[in-house]
C-alpha cells in the first residue's frame, strides 16, 4: 500500500543573591564580574546574579554582562524582550501574522562548575528596550534581574 | 512490500535576505518524533543519483550542465566528508531523462524541474522519497529543483544558493526532516556583537542563514543514522519532558549550546524537537556541560514541520518564553528525567 503523508546591557549595576546567600539588594555601585577569577562556591541555593549595563557606545542596542553563580538545577528564563521580527509568507504557509521572537543576543559566553556541581555562567547581553531574565531553583525562591538601558534592577 | 511515499518541500531565504553565508535534527519516519533507533535510512549504500537531462538548466546565471554536475557532486560531498558518520554518494555519468523522476521506478534523479508547481512558487525544490514501510529502509529518491529560483529570490550568488539547495536536499534524501535554525535571529536585527558561532543555521533549517558548510546539527543528525567506528560511543543523550503551565510541550525545541566552559568554544551543538508528549530525546551530544536552551517553534512554516506547528498553536506552546538549563554529558551514557518547564509571555510586554 501507497500512501502520501505531505507534501509537503558603564552604569549602574545589581547584585541578587539567592535563598543562600541573604536575599535581594537594592541597586548598587557596580560589583566586577569575575570572569574569570575564582569566585565563591555557592551555597546550597547559590544564586548571585550579577547583571551591568555597560556603554553601548550610542548604538540601538543596549549591552551589559551577566552572571548567574547559582544551584546546578537552576534555569534562566527569558522574560523578555522578544521582538516580532518575523513576517508573514503567505496565507496558506504560515500561521497568520506575525510572531515574536527573542530580543536578547548573547555572546561570550564563559561557563564553570564548582566542586559541589554549582554552576557559573557569565555571558554578554544586547537588548532593545528592557530586558528582564529570571532564574529559578527547586524550593528556592525565584530572583529576577530588570535592566533598561540605563540600570538593572532586582526583585 | 509496503512503500510509503513523502515529499519534503524546501523554501529557502523565505524572508528576503540575500544568501548569506543556508541546529537541529529531525529525522524521518512514522511518527510525530523519530528517533535516531527508528528512523528510515538508506541501505545499502551507495546512495546514486542521476542528473535529469532536460531543457530547464537556468542558463542566465551561465550553469551548463557540466557546471550542474559540479555544483551536485560538491553538494554530495558535503555529506560524504563528515569525518564521524559512513556515508557513501555517487552521481551516475548516465543521464536520466525526466519521466524517470518518477516515484517507483528505482532510479535516484536530481534535476530542475518541469513540475508547473514551481511557476511563480517562492518554493526552491523538494525531495520525493520511498521507503519500504516493513523496514526495509528507502527505496528511492527524486530532488527537483525550481528552475525559476532565480528569478524568484533574485540570489547574489546563485550557484551558491543552489549548491546550498542540493545540499539540503540530498539531506532528505539521507534521512534528515527540517530541523530549526538557532535560537538567536541574527539574520533579523543587528546586535553588533552578535556571537559567530551561532552562524550559520542548520543546512536541513528554514532559515536566511546557510553556509556551504554543514553545522553540527546537520553532521550529529546524519552521524546518529550512518556512525562511523566509535561514534556513538564518543556521545552521550539526555531524555527528559518539557511543560507549559503544568501541561506537556508539545515540539517545544530543545537546543544544546556549549556553554563557552574551558576548552570548549561556546556555540550550538545539536537539538530535537519533545514529541506531541512534551517528552524529549536529544542524541549525540558530546561529553561535557551544555546550556539546554528550550524554546517554541521558531518556522511558523507548514511546509516546514507540517501538522505540528498546528499541533503547538492549538496547546499555546507558541507562546512560551525561552528557558536555559545546564546538563552535563557523558560520553556513553545517557541522562534522563531532566523536567524543565516553561511560562507563557513570550509577545508581551
Amino acid at each position: 500500500m501507497r500512501s502520501p503523508i505531505a507534501l509537503a546591557v558603564a552604569g549602574l549595576s545589581v547584585a541578587l543573591t539567592g535563598c543562600g546567600a541573604g536575599g535581594a539588594s537594592a541597586p548598587s555601585a557596580s560589583v566586577p564580574a569575575p570572569p574569570t577569577a575564582p569566585a565563591p562556591e555557592p551555597s546550597t541555593c547559590g544564586g548571585i546574579l550579577f547583571a551591568e549595563v555597560l556603554d553601548s557606545g550610542g548604538r540601538p542596542f543596549s549591552v551589559g554582562e551577566v552572571v548567574l553563580q547559582a544551584h546546578p538545577e537552576t534555569s534562566l528564563e527569558i522574560v523578555r524582550p522578544y521582538t516580532v521580527v518575523v513576517p508573514d509568507g503567505g496565507d496558506n504557509l504560515d500561521v497568520p501574522g506575525l510572531r515574536p521572537t527573542v530580543g536578547a543576543f548573547f555572546s561570550d559566553f564563559g561557563f564553570g562548575r564548582f566542586p559541589a556541581g554549582g554552576i557559573h555562567q557569565r555571558v554578554r547581553v544586547q537588548w532593545r528596550g528592557t530586558l528582564e531574565l529570571r532564574a529559578e531553583a527547586p524550593e528556592c525562591p525565584p530572583f529576577t534581574v530588570t535592566c533598561t538601558a540605563e540600570r538593572c534592577v532586582s526583585r | 512490500m509496503t512503500r510509503r511515499t513523502l515529499a519534503a518541500v524546501t523554501l529557502l531565504g523565505c524572508l528576503g535576505i540575500a544568501p548569506a553565508p543556508a541546529a537541529a535534527y529531525r529525522f524521518l519516519g512514522d511518527g510525530w518524533i523519530v528517533t535516531s533507533d527508528s528512523a528510515i535510512r538508506w541501505d545499502p549504500f551507495p546512495l546514486r543519483f542521476r542528473i535529469l537531462e532536460n531543457d530547464n538548466l537556468p542558463d542566465d546565471i551561465g550553469l551548463d550542465a557540466s557546471a550542474w554536475r559540479e555544483v551536485i557532486t560538491r553538494g554530495a560531498s558535503r555529506w560524504v566528508e563528515i569525518p564521524t558518520a559512513t556515508i557513501d554518494i555517487e552521481i551516475a555519468p548516465e543521464p536520466a531523462t525526466l519521466d524517470q523522476a518518477d516515484a517507483d521506478d528505482g532510479v535516484n534523479t536530481i534535476g530542475f524541474s518541469s513540475d508547473p508547481v514551481f511557476e511563480d512558487s517562492w518554493f526552491t525544490g523538494f525531495a520525493a522519497f520511498r521507503w519500504d514501510d516493513d523496514g526495509g529502509g528507502y527505496i528511492g529518491c527524486d530532488i527537483e529543483i525550481n528552475p525559476d529560483f532565480v528569478k524568484n529570490w533574485s540570489p547574489q550568488d546563485p550557484v551558491r544558493l543552489l549548491e546550498i539547495v542540493v545540499i539540503h536536499e540530498i539531506g532528505h534524501c539521507l534521512g534528515l526532516a527540517h530541523s530549526e535554525p538557532h535560537p538567536m535571529p541574527l539574520w533579523t536585527e543587528d546586535p553588533f556583537e552578535a556571537e559567530p558561532s551561532f552562524l550559520p543555521d542548520p543546512v536541513m533549517s528554514y532559515s536566511n542563514s546557510y553556509g556551504l558548510d554543514l553545522t553540527e546539527d546537520d553532521m550529529t543528525a546524519v552521524s546518529l543514522l550512518y556512525p562511523a567506528p566509535g561514534f556513538l560511543d564518543s556521545r552521550g543523550s539526555v531524555a527528559g519532558r518539557v511543560d507549559l503551565d503544568g501541561r506537556p510541550a508539545p515540539f517545544a525545541y530543545v537546543q544544546a549550546v556549549r556553554p563557552g566552559a574551558e576548552g570548549a568554544r561556546a556555540g550550538p551543538g545539536p537539538g530535537a524537537f519533545a514529541d506531541e508528549n512534551g517528552e524529549f530525546l536529544l542524541e549525540g551530544l558530546g561529553p561535557g556541560d551544555w546550556i539546554l536552551w528550550v524554546h517554541p517553534m521558531l518556522v511558523v512554516r507548514r511546509n516546514a514541520h507540517g501538522s505540528r506547528l498546528d499541533f503547538s498553536v492549538a496547546e499555546g506552546v507558541l507562546e512560551a518564553n525561552d528557558r536555559w538549563r545546564w546538563i552535563t554529558v557523558e560520553a556513553g551514557a545517557g541522562l534522563s528525567g531532566v523536567e524543565i518547564t516553561l511560562r507563557r509571555g513570550r509577545g508581551e510586554g
